[in-house]
């Protein structure tokens, strides 16, 4: 481990400063508009912590956060568990890779907008091929749109099949990365797969599960598209999730101050629901990884 | 092969920044579907009429598209930078509420120096709804004014008439709903919950009013909760589609142009997509008529329209005013609408070239006399709207009994009102 | 002898068994991962082939005769489209160059270098990824306006690149973490720069994560629609903006011309995403020699 010197500090600097002009400048004066009452051509009129207040009293966005909470923890746990097993099962050995790893990145590469469209074409109910077809096999009218929990599935079902492929890249690239020496040396001591699985691959790759658990929260915290295409919200806001709660009361009435606040409310909650693996990966590098 | 489309992607961006080095050009930002009336677009019979007055001005015309959403937000932000490079915009009537309009141009001193061509023939209450603070800050230009649509092949085949009141629609919807032998549902009747304006047109047939133009509330009335009662009434037998809270214009006309669907409550112009031949299974048999009443021969219509408004911040106000003047002549109106646009001048209806093209000009003609705006425009007519339509498909799904509803409604709408007076 | 053949031979046979069931397993489980990820897709390209009228047929049609007139109608048309197609790729190969090259520098030195600051440094990569980026556009429009970068590829590009660094860095690091330090060192002793060692030792052996970076960067930018929406109106408007006036809330979605878009817009990113599968691997045998 080195001490910082000049050259590396130089190094640094295109990353730190994209994020500091792009980012952080922005990111403070939108926290002095979340202390403004503030519209489209308007100046700004100070109002304290009224805005927060607004927000943290209105039951919609207690809901919102309720259900951002649920969808984002189940995308991205089932997420990071299919990633796993799909990582390991390549790692295994896949034929036609190209055409495969093209194939499995799809769902990433078509923009969500138009990804989350298809499958609402798809699930329609009593038009849609999937929806018609779950009929047919008797289950009943699949009318998930009406129904809170269903559509909220639905969503969560969208954005894991949307995301998957970012988390499954992340991992699959770290599973490679692993040299192939310490298979050679497991297998001479008689390791099965599913050991060498549990012993090698999968604590090796640990540090590429903990970045895309963080990157996965941060993203996830924010879904939007899903929520705002399927049902915007509905029925009766039932369904909102806090971007939509953001872009509704922020954005469509032109309430800057709200809107601000509560973009910052979401990093709150945001760094609330990773923190344990914020925590972890601080201290990997306080420890200097290995 | 990289570098081959690199360097062709340079020279297309290259082009693209010279052409924009005309002497004067004038920035419009508006829908596919303005600049369609105002161009004529790639119909084969194309009226260019924005096209002529740009030749004849020496004008290039930097014509930018967006959809509804996008199209106000975009404006919305330019409007509040110190200048900007739009110089005339298309927008909705309830985007124009008063915090909006301040950043508009006030049109009347143009219109005092430089009159629109018979401004009286132009929808009268359109015409009011653009006033704001004593100011007229747009030119109305297209109306989307709601009608009820209807499949007369499958109203045939359920052997149910074309209803003439509004409690023959009701049973004619209900006789009409009916499951194929292939396990099809098809619906009495489709509409989109998700927005206000079809579901307050619906209302309205019951004589029931949400806000009217001088703000008063009238969510909580007899008439209101009979629309809403016999709402949910129809979500309940079957009549609506199940998922009808969320069912999007798309899913709307896909339902009409397969036949899942008998009677739809949309605008007049809707005809064109729902009889598409390219894409409909009953071109030319889904025909459309006023929306009923209970009193024989008087339509209930909403409506909702665009105008076209210059940013108070344009450096080229007085050539946009020119083009809508342009846009707003008597004949330019008329030919606007046989490029498919909804006419603001009812006179237009009359005049041969429409009534010729356009199958269903005089049913329309009697939508747009009866028409009345949805909402009005006031500092919170669009959360008025979100409000709405929570209320209201809480009494559709019966989350809510109507009444309950209609009394929350009340009250909430109250109190947006109360706050932006 | 009989008795040690008795032992070993029921287990080669439970082997074999063994091995041909896991071997049915996994093709199993590929085949669904190929229908989970496939159906949707092919759903939209199959229906860019289709008549509008056949598109949402139940049930669907697998056999039809293609049509193109979906293809011909986004030609002529929606003329913006081909053209924009070129901003896009301008704005994505620019961003995904920027958002590596910053990110390899920085990863480099995360991975390398160790103190209080850095550590805490980390969290604020992180942490300042949280806001959502919709509210930070408030107070950026008024500035790209005033700096008379609206309607530019660079401020794309510099946006784009800026929303990955973070995770980038993150990714780089951990690719480099996993290269011996003896490497670095035993240039050091050669009389290489820090340069010179990033760019000839490490870089090479940390492909895999390149690959990665370039992937998120490029795909992202290539579909991204808020910002580009914003901040371009036409020399640099991307074609995403096209695809969603496709999707029109006035007169609703043109379906097969939506699809035939979608469909053009997916080939170039499969090739990229297939070029940087080789890199992957190449990142892999690169590996293995040296560990």
């Amino acid at each position: 481990m080195r001490r910082l010197n000049p050259a590396a500090i130089l190094m640094l600097v295109p990353t730190h400063l994209l994020l500091l002009v792009v980012i952080a400048l922005p990111s403070i004066y939108v926290f002095w508009l979340s202390l403004n009452e503030s519209t489209y051509g308007s100046d700004l009129t100070f109002v304290g912590l009224d805005n927060y207040v607004t927000v943290l009293t209105s039951s919609y966005f207690w809901r919102a956060a309720l259900n951002t909470l649920i969808v984002v923890n189940a995308v991205v746990y089932i997420e990071l568990l299919i990633a796993i097993g799909m990582a390991a099962l390549f790692l295994g050995g896949v034929r036609y890779p190209k055409i495969m790893f093209a194939i499995v990145l799809m769902p990433y590469a078509i923009s969500e907008v138009v990804g989350v469209l298809v499958w609402k074409i798809m699930l329609n109910s009593g038009s849609g091929v999937l929806a018609r077809t779950i009929e047919s096999l008797g289950f009943g009218m699949f009318n998930w749109s009406v129904s809170p929990p269903l559509a909220l599935s639905v969503v969560t079902l969208i954005s894991i099949w949307h995301h998957l492929p970012f988390t499954f890249l992340l991992i699959y690239a770290g599973m490679l990365a692993i040299p192939k020496s310490l298979y050679e040396a497991a297998r001479i001591d008689g390791a099965t797969p599913w050991q060498e699985f549990w012993r090698i691959t999968l604590p090796l790759t640990i540090p590429a599960i903990l970045i895309s658990l963080i990157f996965r929260f941060v993203f996830a915290f924010r879904l939007f598209s899903e929520v705002w295409l399927l049902t915007a919200g509905g029925p009766a806001r039932l369904t909102e999730v806090l971007a939509v709660y953001l872009y509704q009361s922020g954005f469509k009435y032109g309430e800057f101050g709200t809107a601000s606040a509560t973009g910052w409310l979401m990093v709150i909650g945001s760094l609330g629901v990773a923190s344990i693996y914020l925590w972890a990966m601080h201290r990997r590098m306080l420890k200097g990884n290995d | 092969m990289l570098r081959k489309i690199l360097a062709t992607a340079v020279l297309l961006a290259a082009a693209g920044s010279v052409s924009a080095q005309e002497p004067r050009t004038l920035t419009i930002i508006s829908h596919n579907v303005h600049k369609t009336a105002a161009t004529g677009g790639d119909l084969a019979d194309a009226q260019n009429i924005a096209g002529e007055w740009a030749e004849r001005n020496n004008v290039t015309l930097n014509w930018v598209t967006l959809d509804i959403g996008p199209l106000h937000d975009r404006l919305l932000r330019e409007m509040s930078l110190g200048e900007t490079s739009v110089d005339l915009a298309a927008v909705l009537n309830t985007r124009v509420v008063p915090s909006v309009a301040t950043l508009l141009e006030p049109l009347g001193p143009h219109m005092e120096a430089n009159p629109i061509e018979d401004f009286e023939g132009i929808s009268e209450g359109l015409r009011e709804a653009t006033v704001i603070n004593g100011n007229v800050v747009a030119v109305p230009y297209r109306h989307a004014t709601n009608a009820l649509h209807y499949n007369e092949t499958l109203l045939e085949e359920r052997g149910v008439a074309v209803p003439t009141t509004l409690d023959e629609l009701l049973a004619a919807a209900r006789a009409a709903t009916f499951t194929r032998d292939d396990g099809t549902r098809v619906y009495g009747l489709v509409t989109t919950l998700d927005t206000h304006v079809t579901a307050l047109q619906f209302l309205s047939a019951f004589g029931a009013v949400y806000i009217d133009a001088d703000l008063n509330v009238h969510a909580n009335s007899p008439e209101m909760i009979a629309g809403l009662t016999e709402l949910a009434n129809l979500y309940k037998e079957g009549v609506l589609p199940p998922n009808v809270t969320a069912l999007g214009l798309d899913e709307l006309i896909a339902t009409m142009r397969e036949g899942r669907g008998v009677f739809a409550i949309n605008p007049f112009s809707r005809y064109t997509a729902l009889n598409d031949p390219a894409a409909s299974l009953y071109p030319g048999q889904i025909d459309v008529m006023p929306f009923p009443t209970n009193d024989p021969g008087v339509a209930s219509a909403n409506t909702e329209f665009w105008s076209w408004a210059i940013p108070a911040n344009s450096t080229q106000k007085d050539l946009a005013y020119d083009l809508i003047r342009e846009l707003s002549g008597k004949d330019a109106t008329v030919r606007a609408a046989l490029n498919g646009n909804g006419p603001v001048r009812p006179a237009a209806y009359e005049d041969p070239r429409i009534i010729e093209k356009l199958p269903y000009a005089a049913a329309e003609s009697i939508g747009l006399r009866d028409a009345s705006v949805a909402v009005p425009a006031f500092a919170d007519a669009v959360e008025a709207t979100t409000v709405f339509i929570e209320e209201m498909q809480a009494a559709v799904l019966g989350l809510k009994t109507p009444e309950e509803a209609a009394a929350s409604l009340q009250t909430r709408a109250e109190e947006l009102v109360a706050r932006s007076k | 002898m009989t008795d040690a053949a008795s032992i070993v031979l029921p287990n080669m046979a439970a082997r074999r068994v063994a091995g041909t069931v896991r071997a049915i397993v996994r093709t199993l489980l590929f085949v669904l991962i190929i229908v989970w990820s496939a159906f949707p897709i092919l759903y939209v390209v199959l229906s860019s082939f289709k008549q509008q009228k056949e598109i949402f047929k139940y049930p669907p049609d697998i056999i039809f005769t293609p049509t193109f007139e979906h293809y011909m109608a986004l030609a002529t048309k929606w003329t913006g489209f081909f053209p924009t197609m070129a901003n896009s790729l301008i704005v994505a190969v620019g961003a995904t160059l920027l958002a590596c090259a910053a990110s390899i520098l920085s990863g480099f030195v995360y991975s390398r270098y160790a103190n209080r600051f850095l550590a805490g440094s980390v969290l604020y990569l992180i942490a300042i990824r949280l806001l959502p980026p919709i509210v930070v556009t408030l107070p950026l429009f008024p500035v790209v306006d005033a700096l008379k970068l609206s309607d530019t590829h660079i401020v794309l590009i510099v946006l784009y690149a800026t929303f990955w660094v973070s995770l980038c860095t993150m990714i780089m690091k951990t690719f480099i973490d996993k290269i011996p330090r003896t490497l670095d060192e035993a240039a050091v002793v050669d009389g290489a720069t820090t340069m010179q060692t990033l760019f000839r030792v490490i870089m090479p052996l940390a492909l895999q994560g390149v690959a990665a970076c370039a992937i998120f960067v490029f795909v992202f930018s290539w579909n991204e629609y808020l910002f580009a929406l914003i901040f371009t109106t036409q020399h640099a408007k991307t074609a995403p903006l096209i695809i969603s006036e496709v999707m029109d809330a006035v007169s609703g979605t043109n379906w097969g011309v939506l699809f035939a878009g979608v469909t053009v817009q997916l080939l170039p990113v499969t090739l990229l995403v297939m070029l940087a599968q080789r890199f992957l691997i190449a990142g892999l045998t690169a590996g293995s020699v040296k560990g």
